[in-house]
């Protein structure tokens, strides 16, 4: 119960962080950071893929109901959960199912940052795709993707040395 | 049913995740009037696609029966039209009236065999006797005058085209009143001689060479082919025109006999003066 209570309360800590301050950050008018994806890496190695399914829809979509998206977030959140099993078996091995957590910790800063980085520009590509809906802004879509990802990741590794500096 | 409940079992997570994506999409479909659109189009275009693809393919398999009732509908047309009917009141009337007796009347046929190589070409017709084909009918196209009519069988007939060696055809100028004989010196299929025209008669190239209104075969002002080139005989000066024919004989389908309804009256009139 306690550990519901502490993932619920990250969770509403990413989201309010995303929807109050990040969303407000435009660079150049399109590097846009969206830093509430990296909740889904930090759930729990070992949690149900079909409760790591809502959860994600959950999630998007409470942003998208701030951006006012329709359900952009929540499809490019969805394909998230779907590929993270997945990068967690590679990146940690069989072990994956019993760890507990995902983090520069367990995993170590490279290897941790590397499948954050496939997560996160897996997320943006299909968010920018969904939001320009065609193929015709392909190159657009791309440069988004890359720049804000990078953006995004960057807030990442923030997150990772000051959350996780004390436990060391 | 044991093994449904077990696939479902296996794959719920994909079936789960198809599900929730579905109702993002749902929901982006729903709220953003872009998407929406695009989508819409999307959907429109692809059956419309469909749509109009089934069409032309059963279209094309139509495609004979909707040329046999053009050219009936054609036929039809051609009968109805006003060269195709003799005026009994005299031009000198000045009120003209709707009281006309049909002269000319049309017979859709297919070219079943033709030869345009040789020096004797011939072709052959799907229409006959039973159909009311006689020697000596007129035969033209939509382009134009293809030939006279030569021997008739039960349910064919053969054409003497315009590109036969002993075809003669009575041609005018449909610029001025001069006319003269139009014949074929078996080179090119698509050029004929006119000759006998007087030197006096005035035509530039481009001419248009149309049906004689003395023919007994065709009704008047059906063009033939146009003037592409001429020269003067030294000996009387009359003129020799080439004349590019207006109809590819290379090409031909479904053309068109003319029946002459007055032919006979004006044939055994005629027959008088030479007794």
């Amino acid at each position: 119960m306690t550990g519901f209570l502490k993932y619920g309360m990250q969770g509403l800590l990413l989201v309010a962080l995303q929807v109050l301050i990040l969303n407000n950050i435009e660079l150049a008018g399109y590097m846009n950071p969206y830093l509430y994806i990296a909740f889904l890496l930090l759930l729990p190695a070992n949690i149900d893929r079909s409760l790591l399914l809502l959860i994600a829809f959950v999630l998007g979509f409470s942003i998208d109901i701030f951006e006012n998206s329709g359900g952009v977030h929540a499809s490019a959140s969805l394909v998230v959960a779907l590929i993270r099993p997945i990068l967690f078996k590679f990146f940690a091995g069989p072990a994956s199912i019993e760890m507990e957590r995902m983090n520069n910790q367990t995993l170590g800063m490279s290897r941790f940052m590397t499948l954050a980085a496939i997560a996160v520009f897996t997320h943006h590509f299909w968010l920018f795709m969904l939001e320009s809906f065609s193929f015709n802004y392909i190159f657009f879509v791309l440069k988004r993707t890359i720049l804000s990802g990078i953006f995004t990741l960057t807030l990442v590794y923030i997150m990772q040395i000051l959350v996780y500096r004390k436990a060391q | 049913m044991r093994k449904l409940i077990s696939f479902l079992v296996r794959y719920f997570t994909v079936i789960l995740f198809l599900g929730l994506q579905a109702l993002a999409f749902y929901l982006i479909y729903r709220s953003q009037p872009y998407q929406h659109s695009a989508l819409y189009a999307l959907q429109a275009e692809w059956s419309g696609y469909i749509l109009e693809t089934n069409d032309n393919i059963s279209n094309y398999f139509k495609l004979g029966q909707i040329n046999h009732n053009l050219a009936l509908e054609n036929a039809t047309l051609r009968s109805a039209n006003k060269n195709a009917y003799f005026s009994i009141y005299s031009q000198k009337d000045t009120v003209r009236d709707t009281l006309y007796r049909q002269q000319y009347s049309y017979l859709e046929a297919q070219v079943v065999n033709s030869s345009h190589t040789k020096q004797n070409n011939y072709i052959t017709l799907n229409k006959g006797k039973v159909h009311g084909v006689k020697p000596d009918m007129g035969v033209l196209s939509t382009n134009g005058i293809i030939g006279v009519v030569k021997d008739v069988s039960a349910h064919y007939c053969t054409v003497i085209p315009i590109i036969h060696s002993k075809s003669l055809l009575s041609v005018d100028f449909k610029r001025n009143p001069f006319f003269g004989t139009l014949s074929w010196d078996g080179k090119n299929y698509r050029m004929a001689q006119l000759s006998d025209i007087p030197r006096e008669a005035k035509f530039t190239i481009g001419d248009t060479i149309v049906s004689s209104q003395r023919s007994l075969a065709f009704p008047p002002g059906i063009p033939v082919g146009i003037v592409e080139d001429y020269k003067q005989n030294p000996e009387d000066l009359s003129f020799l025109v080439s004349v590019r024919l207006a109809e590819n004989f290379a090409a031909l389908d479904y053309v068109y006999i003319i029946d002459n309804m007055m032919r006979l009256e004006r044939e055994t009139l005629e027959a008088q003066i030479i007794e």
